[in-house]
């Protein structure tokens, strides 16, 4: 039996990680790098660390740097795919995979910058993509481990790369979680879904420079396809819950602005997407409240509740107590805004 | 190898349905597309007969249990036969087997205007 440390009963890997990864990183024959990078992940899988593997693979680098790749699933189902573009090599002509780069590396950027948070682990963890998920694929997910992205029907959806808060939503999936760990379904659902819209919102605000006055509040404004005569304009808004879109197709928005509007129902692991309105509303209330740009009081006030006030199953109460809470730290006046917006939601 | 004379003929679904649902854009409703074998070519019949027969919805749970991954997408599947239908229902990393997924795929694919039939 291998004696090697690291290496499971019965299995052995004659090549160490790191030397495979050295060869993914640096050899100058692409076709080597990705060999090297798909037996990084196999091996990965194998020995079942596949997210310690990516916590490790990178670790000798310096805080802040972004290490991003993307791959392509060439409309199959398997992941990651196969590697195309990876930290530093130039855009090409694959517009999803262009995308996919330069809105992890916003995101990425957004953490660093504003939340002091090195990648979504806070420990420098690479950005994996995969586009070209499937065939007609019309959404995007993070998996724990990467994000991946459909190129949408063409009818109803465009890609799912095409908008950044789409992209920074999935990659704050990822730093739920690394800290709140919210559980999704239920209220702790709706939770995590909030603070992935929360932050794609920011992050989107943070690249344009807007104020919270001057911001849209809208997630995925531009991935619906418009049509004549229906309202298709974004899949959620913060602003004003329930006025996404209306269409004879696709439904009217049913998302509650307040408490009173509540689901009960099952569906959408016991109304994630549904109930999320509620905190999205809330915050948009505290952060409009507060003025000025939405990332630099509000955004910290949710995001140290995210990451040192909330645990599996914390419910909407639970938010408004700790961010009522860790607001007073931010001022009177953030204080008050905080307290009214999840008052005027019901909670 | 030939099939055996003496065993029946596997017997053709009527109609197979497929509907997607939740995922990043949960609420929103996406339209069920069906199938209807009939209607199809006989490439097409044995094509579809060989993705039922490797997706074995008798063999399947119902519904798959656990929230799959966040912002996974949810696909009902349901095939229906003379006399009876058997559905199941399933999401991204929630541990379905591959053919669902490649069933499921065929069905949008062929009645999705403008896009090859496979």
């Amino acid at each position: 039996m291998c004696q090697h440390a690291g290496c499971p009963p019965h299995i052995c890997y004659i090549i160490p990680p790191y030397m495979t990864e050295h060869v993914a990183t640096n050899a100058p024959d692409p076709a080597m790098r990705r060999r090297a990078l798909r037996n990084l992940y196999h091996q990965g899988q194998l020995r079942g660390m596949r997210t310690a593997m990516n916590q490790f693979a990178f670790a000798g680098l310096g805080t802040g740097t972004k290490r991003r790749t993307v791959y392509d699933a060439q409309h199959g189902g398997d992941l990651p795919g196969t590697l195309v573009r990876s930290e530093g090599q130039a855009a090409g002509q694959d517009v999803a995979v262009n995308e996919a780069y330069d809105y992890a590396g916003t995101t990425y950027d957004f953490y660093f910058d504003v939340m002091k948070r090195n990648s979504v682990d806070d420990k420098g963890m690479r950005l994996d993509s995969t586009v070209h998920y499937s065939t007609d694929y019309d959404n995007a997910f993070w998996n724990g481990q990467q994000m991946v992205y459909g190129d949408g029907d063409g009818e109803i959806f465009d890609r799912f790369t095409k908008c950044l808060d789409v992209i920074g939503h999935e990659l704050t999936h990822g730093v739920t979680q690394f800290t709140a760990g919210l559980t999704y379904s239920s209220q702790s659902g709706a939770l995590n879904e909030s603070f992935s819209d929360v932050f794609g919102s920011l992050i989107k605000q943070y690249a344009a420079g807007d104020t919270a006055d001057k911001a849209d509040w809208l997630i995925g404004e531009g991935l619906l396809i418009p049509k004549a005569g229906t309202n298709r304009t974004a899949l959620r808004s913060m602003k004003a819950p329930g006025t996404a879109y209306d269409d004879p197709t696709l439904g009217k928005d049913p998302q509650p602005a307040t408490m009173k509007d509540y689901y009960s129902g099952s569906d959408d692991n016991y109304g994630v997407h549904i109930n999320s309105g509620i905190p999205n509303h809330a915050f948009y209330l505290a952060a409009t409240a507060i003025g000025g740009k939405a990332w630099e009081v509000a955004g910290l006030i949710w995001y140290e509740t995210l990451t040192t006030r909330l645990q599996l199953w914390s419910e909407f109460k639970d938010a408004a107590a700790a961010t009522r809470e860790v607001a007073q730290k931010h001022g009177p006046a953030a204080a008050k805004a905080v307290d009214d917006a999840w008052t005027a939601v019901g909670l | 190898m030939t099939a055996d004379p003496s065993s029946p003929a596997p017997v053709l679904p009527v109609v197979v349905e497929c509907q997607r649902q939740g995922g990043l854009a949960f609420p929103l409703r996406r339209p069920a597309i069906s199938v209807e074998v009939a209607g199809l070519d006989e490439a097409e019949r044995q094509a579809l007969q060989r993705l039922v027969q490797a997706a074995d919805l008798a063999g399947q749970p119902a519904d798959y249990p656990g929230p799959g991954y966040p912002d996974a997408l949810e696909t009902h599947l349901t095939v229906t036969w003379p006399g009876h239908s058997t559905s199941v229902r399933f999401r991204d990393g929630d541990g379905h087997p591959a053919p669902l997924d490649e069933l499921a795929g065929w069905v949008l694919r062929h009645n999705r205007p403008g896009q090859a039939k496979k």
